[in-house]
């Protein structure tokens, strides 16, 4: 095991330098910038005008933001800013960011917890089940349908269901979490008859991108030689299909899954913005819209933090699983 | 005893192909059989019918008959309790025969988990004797080990160990040698010999392999059995076209191969002698298809040995 840990350290070592080096790129980025950061922070019109009708409100911006020291002092105090998790106040609503970040990673894991754990279980076992016995009925059902699902867009599918689900049949609100007033039972209803919809969406759109990552894993694998050095020993079917085949599916299926941990909070921007979803692809959505910077700032730096998190993880669990990664070997397959 | 008579294996996909064409052979009990003949001639898939398991879509016709019974003829479970009790199967030690993800001494024990209903700890005690008996070395630490530590030599023998796990009597070997140096072969020829209860039938390219662990050999082209007896004998006096200009193309005979190398498509679709086309011998008769004439305690299909 020792081998494992000596892998596992390497590699979070490797991690806490990408952060680290996000966090500073981050800050590189800012002020190699052409021109003023100000003109970034305020906009580029409304700094021509301030420059010219009110010179001290400028000269404000710039002393609040420190923009007036050197370089090294600003950057000491951007890193001791982010070590202390004050990220400033956002513009949008003059509360602390973090306060709104929270909030809004609330509303968001809401939908994503549920995408990445049911898309993930659905479309492993229907992968596994298609590629165990490629050709049969239930692949010739499953494949078509989800790759059709699969090209689709999920914006284009979003409007559709909401064309036909909410404004025809009325069946569900077209925007929003939660209806104004409601409280206790009728509040928590409220809000998952209005998560049906996204949520439906966003499950089925992960269970087509995993089934079709499993499925091909799984009929790929079963055609290698060491299953038929398996088969030739007499290992009844299940056994066969548990041991010599899905542990081998595991790998790259893990892979991927865990790398779906590092988008629970920002990857359902798009259907957060159709269905009204004010989460966190939402909130970077209108940060970005109204150079909102503090909030756009932390939102982008826990969206950073999150992937080097979950590629640090599936690499752990990788390596847990395939001793060809742990000992670092070359190898051909 | 395992007996194959007239023996069929044909992929229907879109057309038609005919893989292993009426082929008979009978392997006594501890006798070793080597087949011999190049890419694309059947052989590999002759093995695989035997262990019944072709892909799906293969028409297989003809008699396996194993201990008197027809494998044909045998219900998937009912085969499935045969393969790796009493036939198994060893792949070749330089492809990926052995699963990457599970340690060399799970897989070897692994038959007797299944076959003999062994618990696992006992499975693996069995199982590094068994490495020991086929010169893994360090077997305790080795059983441990995954695959992509083992060199190719180590996993043929761990191969050839994990077919006798369960104690099958049959075995069948498929390019045992492939990809290791002399000193390796040598050791599988070793690994074989002492296997002299067992019955081996084993797929090569090496002839000179095949003349160390076998006794008797049969020569396969395109899809046919051309030439079958003792070992000794065929490979002295060979009486077929083929087997005759396979062996002066051995390097030691001068690498004097005179036909034309490849078996092209069109040979399969043919109704005459598959070799016609190759063979300095060749004339009117070979338009038709040869049976297998018994001469001199061999089979022989080419028709100069019409009687």
């Amino acid at each position: 095991m020792s081998m494992l840990c000596r892998h596992i350290l390497r590699r979070t070592a490797i991690a806490v330098l990408t952060v680290y080096l996000i966090i500073t790129i981050s800050f590189i980025l800012v002020h190699v910038m052409p021109g003023d950061p100000v003109i970034h922070l305020v906009g580029q019109e409304e700094y021509y005008y301030l420059l010219d009708n009110d010179p001290v409100y400028l000269e404000r911006q710039i002393e609040r933001y420190g923009l007036n020291e050197s370089l090294p002092v600003q950057y000491i105090k951007y890193l001791k800013s982010i070590a202390t998790l004050d990220f400033g106040t956002a513009y949008a609503n003059q509360k602390p960011v973090t306060e709104n970040v929270l909030k809004a990673s609330g509303w968001t894991l809401m939908l994503s917890v549920p995408t990445w754990l049911l898309g993930g279980l659905m479309g492993a076992v229907l992968g596994v089940l298609a590629g165990w016995k490629p050709g049969k009925r239930f692949d010739k059902i499953m494949t078509p349908f989800f790759l059709v699902i699969n090209t689709i867009p999920a914006n284009c599918l979003s409007l559709i269901f909401l064309m036909f689900f909410s404004y025809r049949l009325k069946l569900f609100p077209i925007n929003g979490m939660v209806s104004a007033g409601t409280e206790g039972i009728g509040r928590l209803f409220s809000i998952l008859t209005h998560m049906c919809l996204p949520l439906f969406i966003l499950i089925l759109f992960r269970t087509a991108g995993d089934f079709m990552l499993m499925k091909s894993a799984v009929s790929q694998i079963r055609e290698e030689e060491y299953v038929l050095t398996a088969r030739s020993k007499g290992i009844p079917g299940k056994h066969l299909l548990f041991i010599h085949v899905m542990k081998n599916a595991m790998v790259p299926y893990l892979t991927s899954f865990l790398m779906q941990m590092g988008s629970l909070l920002s990857g359902s921007m798009i259907v957060e913005v159709i269905f009204g979803w004010k989460g966190m692809g939402m909130l970077m959505y209108n940060a970005v819209q109204n150079r909102d910077f503090p909030t756009a700032q932390l939102c982008f730096l826990i969206s950073a933090v999150c992937v080097v998190a979950s590629s640090l993880l599936s690499d752990i669990v990788n390596a847990a699983i395939d001793p060809r990664i742990r000992t670092g070997d070359v190898y051909e397959t | 005893m395992l007996e194959i008579r007239d023996l069929s294996v044909a992929f229907i996909d879109g057309h038609s192909v005919q893989a292993v064409e009426h082929v008979s052979l009978l392997a006594e009990d501890g006798e070793h059989v080597a087949i011999v003949g190049e890419t694309g001639s059947g052989k590999s898939i002759l093995l695989l019918a035997i262990l019944g398991l072709l892909q799906e879509g293969a028409r297989v016709t003809g008699e396996i008959l194993f201990e008197g019974q027809d494998l044909l003829k045998l219900s998937k479970k009912a085969w499935n309790k045969v393969r790796g009790s009493r036939i198994s199967y060893v792949p070749q030690g330089n492809g990926n025969g052995l699963n990457p993800l599970l340690k060399i001494g799970f897989q070897i024990s692994e038959p007797m988990m299944i076959h003999k209903n062994l618990p696992r700890g006992q499975a693996w005690k069995k199982g590094i004797e068994l490495m020991k008996r086929f010169y893994i070395g360090n077997e305790e630490q080795a059983a441990r080990q995954y695959p992509h530590t083992f060199s190719g030599g180590m996993k043929q023998r761990a191969l050839i160990a994990m077919g006798i796990a369960a104690d099958a009597g049959t075995l069948l070997a498929d390019e045992p040698t492939k990809g290791l140096d002399e000193e390796r072969i040598q050791e599988v020829v070793k690994c074989f010999q002492d296997l002299d209860d067992r019955t081996i039938l084993c797929v090569t390219h090496d002839i000179g392999f095949a003349r160390e662990i076998s006794r008797k050999l049969c020569v396969m082209y395109a899809s046919y059995l051309v030439e079958y007896g003792p070992t000794a004998e065929v490979l002295a006096r060979p009486f077929h076209p083929y087997t005759r200009d396979i062996l002066s193309a051995l390097p030691e005979n001068g690498l004097k191969f005179t036909a034309g190398f490849s078996i092209s498509h069109e040979d399969y679709g043919e109704t005459g002698c598959k070799y016609a086309r190759r063979c300095r011998d060749c004339f009117e008769k070979c338009q038709e298809m040869p049976p297998a004439f018994e001469t001199a305690g061999r089979k022989v299909r080419c028709w100069k040995y019409a009687p």
